[in-house]
């Protein structure tokens, strides 16, 4: 039976910032269709870079694929409606007047006519839950639902990579614990960067842990979870 | 601080509210050139043109009070133009109440003059901001030709204006926490420089991240709108009873009255 081809592949990527830093540093792994992994490191490891190197935000040498399709310059749109990512300041996110005009921004770009686009949006919307704040402005959502709703601007794009860079941060328990029932309902893959391991132990089935731009393990979430040794020597526990 | 400030009552449904944002805009436009059209020694000519942002005010269920307390928190801005008119304009005029017939400085007329106009330019705007969403109103001016990029630098300006506030808000505070009020003159200056150069990195690292997710989110510059604007008869009427008001107040009723 023929194998199913990953959905992202990243080879030998290099990422050099202007000001000597290697943040990332012959990285290479895979993510299959579906499968959720979560991107572990201590502050400063390469997470967020990897992500901006994928949507190709950052210069980056080597190679990534995205669904069979080439991230550069040319082909960036093309990646970029493949994956959706989601910033660690859901503020940076939601730029438009109204929750609606935000997730619809999206399935406009790609070319849906203006039916359609609201019709996705008013599905993202309800799939993370905030049915009924459609005109609300950003400004007057608590954080948990400026998180759901930045979501919600991916999910309607229909996209079959989630790119989520702490997700969880600044959310109080409750917005936790819900924000996660939405990921884990998900089908899309995902790659989950982020410091709250519980949250990785509840979604994730592999982890990939960085550090200093390079990769230091790549394991089950069970597995990597269980050596505390590796854990405590990258910061991740006391 | 929020956008109630900007836009409280906008979601409200009444008459004004229905209109369509165009005709709105419009109308405010004219409205405008109309009020600065008027002589600024001719203040008891300004009298009529206090009914269209009442009656748009009214009709769209928004309280005179909250006009009336917008034009007080914008009035600093004309402060200081009203205060030195006097000064600079002491020639006199005659001006006629009734029967009576008063010798008022220039001065003091320009400055009438221009805290009437002002006023009542603020009350039609705000008329127009409390029965209009932001969104339409963004579309319609895109409609009637405004460029893309000033649109969209008005969008930002809505979603971002308050975020920024509520930042410098947070800046300042941690400053004060730390001792500023009490640091000589010197120091305090150079805190509140310090917390303006913050705020405009934090603004231009901001302005980075928006569009490194506008881009990601596929957008490449053209404009695209989920609203669909409907210009209907009650629309086309509304601008002709605004026109046809403009008229009287501007050229009928200064020779009659």
């Amino acid at each position: 039976m023929a194998e199913t081809p990953a959905l992202l592949q990243i080879e030998d990527v290099h990422v050099r910032y202007a000001d000597g830093v290697d943040a990332l540093a012959r990285v290479s792994l895979t993510v299959n269709p579906s499968e959720r992994v979560g991107l572990v490191g201590p502050n400063g490891a390469g997470k967020t870079t990897l992500m901006l190197a994928i949507m190709n935000a950052v210069r980056f040498t080597g190679r990534i694929v995205v669904d069979a399709v080439e991230v550069s310059k040319k082909t960036e749109h093309e990646a970029r409606s493949r994956c959706g990512m989601i910033f660690q300041d859901a503020e940076d996110h939601l730029f438009m007047p109204t929750l609606l005009d935000d997730v619809a921004f999206g399935p406009l770009n790609q070319g849906c006519r203006a039916e359609e686009a609201r019709r996705r949006a008013g599905e993202a919307i309800a799939q993370v839950g905030l049915t009924g704040l459609e005109q609300r402005s950003a400004h007057h959502m608590s954080a948990g639902q400026k998180r759901a709703a930045a979501l919600a601007t991916v999910l309607s794009m229909q996209v079959k990579l989630l790119l989520l860079d702490e997700p969880g941060a600044n959310l109080d328990g409750r917005s936790r614990r819900r924000l996660i029932e939405i990921l884990d309902g998900r089908t899309e893959a995902m790659l989950l960067a982020t410091h709250d391991l519980p949250m990785i132990d509840r979604l994730c089935s592999r982890v990939i842990l960085l550090d200093r731009g390079h990769i230091v393990a790549d394991r089950s979430t069970a597995a990597l979870l269980a050596d505390s040794a590796l854990l405590r020597a990258h910061g991740l526990a006391d | 601080m929020h956008h109630h400030f900007i836009d409280r009552y906008a979601m409200g449904d009444s008459p004004i509210h229905r209109l369509d944002a165009r005709a709105k805009l419009v109308a405010v436009l004219c409205y405008t050139v109309a009020l600065i059209s008027f002589n600024r020694y001719a203040v008891a000519d300004l009298a009529p043109m206090a009914v269209l942002p009442l009656a748009l005010l009214w009709f769209a269920g928004v309280p005179v009070w909250f006009g009336l307390r917008r034009v007080a928190i914008l009035s600093p801005f004309i402060l200081m133009l009203v205060l030195m008119s006097p000064i600079y304009d002491r020639e006199p005029h005659a001006v006629a109440f009734g029967p009576w017939q008063y010798a008022v400085g220039g001065g003091w007329l320009t400055a009438a003059d221009i805290a009437i106009k002002f006023a009542l330019g603020v009350l039609a705007l705000t008329a127009m901001m409390c029965s209009t969403r932001f969104a339409l109103l963004l579309e319609a001016m895109r409609r009637l030709g405004m460029p893309q990029v000033v649109v969209l630098q008005l969008g930002f300006l809505y979603r971002y204006l308050f975020v920024l506030i509520d930042e410098a808000m947070r800046v300042r505070r941690a400053r004060d926490f730390r001792g500023a009020v009490l640091a000589p003159v010197g120091r305090r200056l150079a805190a509140v420089g310090g917390v303006v150069g913050s705020l405009f990195v934090r603004t231009l690292d901001r302005s980075q991240r928006v569009h490194l997710a506008m881009s990601a989110r596929g957008y490449r510059g053209e404009p695209h709108s989920l609203h669909r604007l409907r210009f209907a008869a009650v629309d086309m009427l509304f601008l002709m009873a605004v026109a046809a008001y403009l008229a009287a107040c501007r050229w009928v009723y200064p020779r009659w009255f």
